[in-house]
């Protein structure tokens, strides 16, 4: 499924568009970006409340294929220029991360 | 003057510090392992720094008080200064933004406010070991207009670290603190980047301190020449190769 239509789906607010139309296959959630590092996988969305320009970087460095930003975390502009550079598309949602989580497998049906 | 300094302990107020950290306790530790400078780093909260400072005064210990800050990313920090009027300014600031969440002593243990003489003068009310409302961005904006030092805390620990929080340290630090394990473990090499390498005990309990320091000269006693000494990264770690009973640390 595009980023876009799992944006649209679930609806999440539309932070930063560019590269809306990558491939989101499953997801990871996490907080801890060390641990993103070494666990998400490509093609994943990656939920989280870290709402830091390093998340856009360990998202492009994971091949992640969109983030979410939950429980409504402010997004720095820095992120957003982030988001944009490395063309990941940015979301945020009121929603929390397991409920988000719940929302996503349900839409992909996918483990990662 | 050359000095041996452990600038990373925690007093009884903060909830994860043994009782037995009184600022009157820590001196005399550090008094007795040849140390002449330190720092008192509470968990979000500098408020046993002024007993502290008249403590090293009348000891001729050099004292930066500070605070290690919990960011909005979870990520320790800590905020040196030069007196201890300036760090009591970036404790308003931080206690203000703590969430309204009462600390439960018998949960998460006793934040003591104590005076000289060991004797308890008040409690923080609220849980000093949750996140404050500022990121790390905001937080050194903060510090600097302090005038105080701003460096990463525990960079190689599994949590509560920048790069546990963020993957990687970015962003603008006086220095980055290796733990006293990491560096008696592999050494600094691989955390530090460009960055100066600092350590210190993150002392809890009073046998802990001074089980990792850093030594340094400064022609003059004062926080802009360490700032000077970090700069130049002339600073050297001191680690004592069977350290007592690591802390409990949270």
């Amino acid at each position: 499924m595009k980023a876009k239509d799992l944006a649209a789906a679930l609806g999440l607010e539309v932070i930063q568009p560019i590269g809306d139309d990558k491939e989101v296959s499953a997801g990871y959630t996490s907080d801890l970006l060390s641990d993103v590092m070494a666990n998400a996988k490509e093609e994943n969305v990656l939920i989280t409340i870290q709402a830091h320009i390093n998340t856009m970087a360990v998202a492009a460095h994971t091949g992640s294929g969109a983030v979410i930003i939950c429980n409504s975390r402010p997004i720095g502009d820095d992120m957003k220029e982030a988001a944009a550079k490395e063309e990941i598309a940015l979301f945020k949602t009121e929603k929390n991360q397991f409920t988000i989580s719940h929302l996503v497998y349900s839409l992909l049906n996918k483990e990662q | 003057m050359l000095y041996k300094a452990d600038l990373h302990i925690h007093s009884c107020v903060s909830p994860c510090a043994s009782l037995d950290m009184s600022p009157q306790a820590i001196v005399k530790s550090a008094l007795d392992r040849g140390i002449n400078c330190l720092a008192l780093t509470d968990h979000n909260c500098a408020g046993n720094c002024a007993v502290m400072a008249s403590l090293c005064e009348r000891h001729n210990i050099l004292f930066f008080p500070g605070l290690e800050v919990t960011t909005s990313e979870e990520a320790h920090v800590l905020c040196l200064f030069g007196e201890a009027g300036a760090a009591m300014e970036l404790d308003n600031i931080i206690y203000e933004s703590l969430p309204p969440i009462k600390n439960v002593p018998e949960k998460f243990g006793d934040q003591v406010l104590v005076n000289e003489d060991e004797e308890v003068e008040g409690f923080k009310e609220k849980y000093l070991g949750m996140a404050c409302a500022y990121s790390i961005d905001e937080l050194r904006e903060k510090v600097k207009k302090l005038g105080g030092l701003f460096i990463a805390s525990h960079v190689d620990k599994p949590v509560f670290s920048v790069i546990s929080q963020l993957g990687f340290l970015s962003g603008l630090f006086s220095a980055v603190e290796i733990s006293g394990a990491c560096v008696r473990r592999q050494g600094v090499s691989m955390f530090c980047g460009d960055y100066t390498a600092v350590s210190a005990s993150d002392s809890h309990y009073p046998h802990n301190i001074a089980d990792t320091c850093v030594q340094f000269e400064l022609p003059s006693p004062c926080i802009e020449e360490y700032r000077r000494v970090l700069e130049r990264k002339e600073v050297e770690i001191i680690t004592n190769s069977s350290p007592s009973t690591h802390a409990t640390w949270r």
